[in-house]
């Protein structure tokens, strides 16, 4: 189409001409072959210690800041998260601040000397986002003698 | 990350839930799909840390100190045969996914002297696969057809069925059918359903009945009147289970206890399949459609074999009722109370 080529042609000179500048980037897309470009997804293997007086499997995960190691129960039957705060009553009766009895000496549940200087309360010590006020209904199991307590219970 | 505190608790521990988001407190809580927030493994997949929300567990065998999660693969390493594919079922109350439940279609007791492939009009039954629980929980209707079975019996003392500890060398075994008759199979042998009492210490004895002096140890397998029922560690120690949350399958295989070879094998993508797993055809798409019908005991007499226990007591046998003579029925009521 040498009409239209020609009218390019005289514009862009008409463009020199005038000291305008048209810049037209050009990238060069290289094609590489296909494996090189596929993206290599990980896997994450999480060992879970099978703790038989606890009746589970559990998984030692760092948690907040500080860090604190806590040892939290696998479970595919819940979908939260959740850490038992220093202050529920459950520790303060099991705890005997040697912390070598009961579930507390896994780590979840811990009695934790005030800190020099202002202490954030409890809830903000692992600054949760999300607070729960009322949680599915656990079944965990309750034999005599059997330290895991079996219960229908509610955590708050 | 979201993660909750529980000012509140019964237990000492926390979880780390890894279930479907519909299934978070909040959800609950506030009534509202659209309250859930991104939990761990779809937090992972939405990270791109893994391909896909998708992970494989791995609880090896009772006696073994730890298992394995895998999040976004499965080990091929770690089971035997192929895995198989199932659907998982929506919670029939929200119409959403919200709970790892798949129908549990058969069990057959096997031993040396039989089979018997356990017949309820409670199947398919749904069973939730729940790590979170350590006994399983069936109806009420083949949890006790399982005891007698086995010889396992209910004392309301200990608040579950209970079975001499000896048992736990029987060579019989349960086989668990997922998915309809072309769907997976776990066997399920006695050294996973024989739990101690007491993990530190002696368990107690059972005081009186036919035991009478022997070693208690808890039975794995329990019964419950109602849903949800419940497999939970004494079944998934046997099975290689994969979770797909994303296809909103589950992927089972007999597990092969204490691998020590490992052979990962990652989603490749968000939405991928399990990799190599085989779909099942014709899947139940209900439950309770079985019938009941007099299955007989015959695996029953096997289930000493490899134990040291006395022979066990002849089972009451309904259909035999009109054959045997009063005189050699034996009741199968115990009532035994513990010395705790």
């Amino acid at each position: 189409m040498r009409s239209v080529t020609t009218l390019a042609a005289s514009s862009l000179l008409a463009s020199a001409a005038r000291a305008q500048v048209v810049q037209m980037d050009i990238q060069r897309r290289e094609l590489a072959p296909k494996d090189k470009l596929r993206k290599r997804f990980s896997t994450y293997t999480e060992v879970v210690s099978n703790d038989e007086s606890l009746g589970g499997y559990f998984a030692t995960v760092s948690v907040g800041t500080p860090s604190q190691n806590l040892t939290l129960q696998l479970d595919t039957g819940s979908s939260d998260i959740w850490v038992p705060s220093s202050s529920a009553s459950v520790c303060e009766t099991t705890n005997s601040r040697s912390s070598s009895s009961s579930g507390c000496s896994l780590g979840s549940c811990k009695y934790y000397p005030p800190p020099a200087g202002p202490r954030p309360p409890a809830a903000s010590r692992l600054q949760p986002t999300d607070k729960l006020s009322r949680s599915r209904l656990l079944l965990v199991e309750h034999l005599h003698g059997r330290r895991r307590e079996r219960v229908q219970h509610i955590v708050r | 990350m979201t993660m909750g505190l529980g000012s509140e608790t019964d237990i000492a521990y926390g979880l780390v839930g890894v279930g479907y988001t519909a299934n978070e407190a909040i959800v609950g809580t506030e009534q509202s799909l659209s309250a859930a927030y991104q939990n761990l493994p779809a937090l992972m997949a939405k990270e791109n840390l893994i391909a896909t929300n998708a992970y494989s567990l791995w609880l090896n065998d009772l006696d073994a100190s730890s298992g394995s999660i895998l999040f976004g693969g499965i080990d091929t390493e770690k089971y035997e045969g192929d895995l198989s594919r199932i659907n998982i079922i929506k919670d029939s109350s929200s119409g959403t996914y919200s709970s790892f439940t798949v129908y549990l279609s058969s069990i057959t007791a096997n031993s040396s002297s039989g089979g018997d492939s356990l017949t309820s009009s409670d199947l398919p039954i749904p069973v939730v696969l729940d790590s979170g629980t350590t006994l399983s929980y069936l109806p009420t209707d083949l949890a006790t057809q399982i005891w007698d079975e086995v010889g396992a019996e209910y004392y309301a003392s200990l608040g579950a069925a209970a079975i001499p500890c000896s048992m736990a060398t029987s060579t019989g075994k349960f086989v668990f059918g997922f998915g309809g008759d072309e769907g997976p199979k776990i066997s399920v042998g006695m050294d996973e359903l024989v739990l101690d009492i007491y993990t530190s210490g002696n368990n107690p004895s059972f005081s009186s009945g036919k035991y009478k002096g022997q070693e208690a140890c808890e039975f794995g397998i329990q019964n419950f009147s109602s849903t949800p029922y419940l497999l939970g560690d004494t079944f998934l120690r046997s099975a290689y289970v994969v979770y797909d949350l994303v296809n909103n399958q589950i992927a089972l295989a007999k597990t092969d206890f204490n691998a020590t070879a490992t052979n990962v094998v990652a989603f490749e993508s968000s939405g991928a399949q399990i990799p190599s797993a085989t779909s099942v055809a014709n899947q139940p798409t209900d439950s309770a459609t079985g019938s009941s019908s007099n299955s007989g005991f015959g695996a029953s007499a096997g289930f000493g074999d490899g134990t040291s226990a006395a022979p066990a007591v002849p089972r009451f046998e309904w259909a035999q009722v009109g054959v045997m003579g009063a005189a050699t029925l034996f009741m199968l009521v115990g009532s035994g109370f513990f010395l705790l």
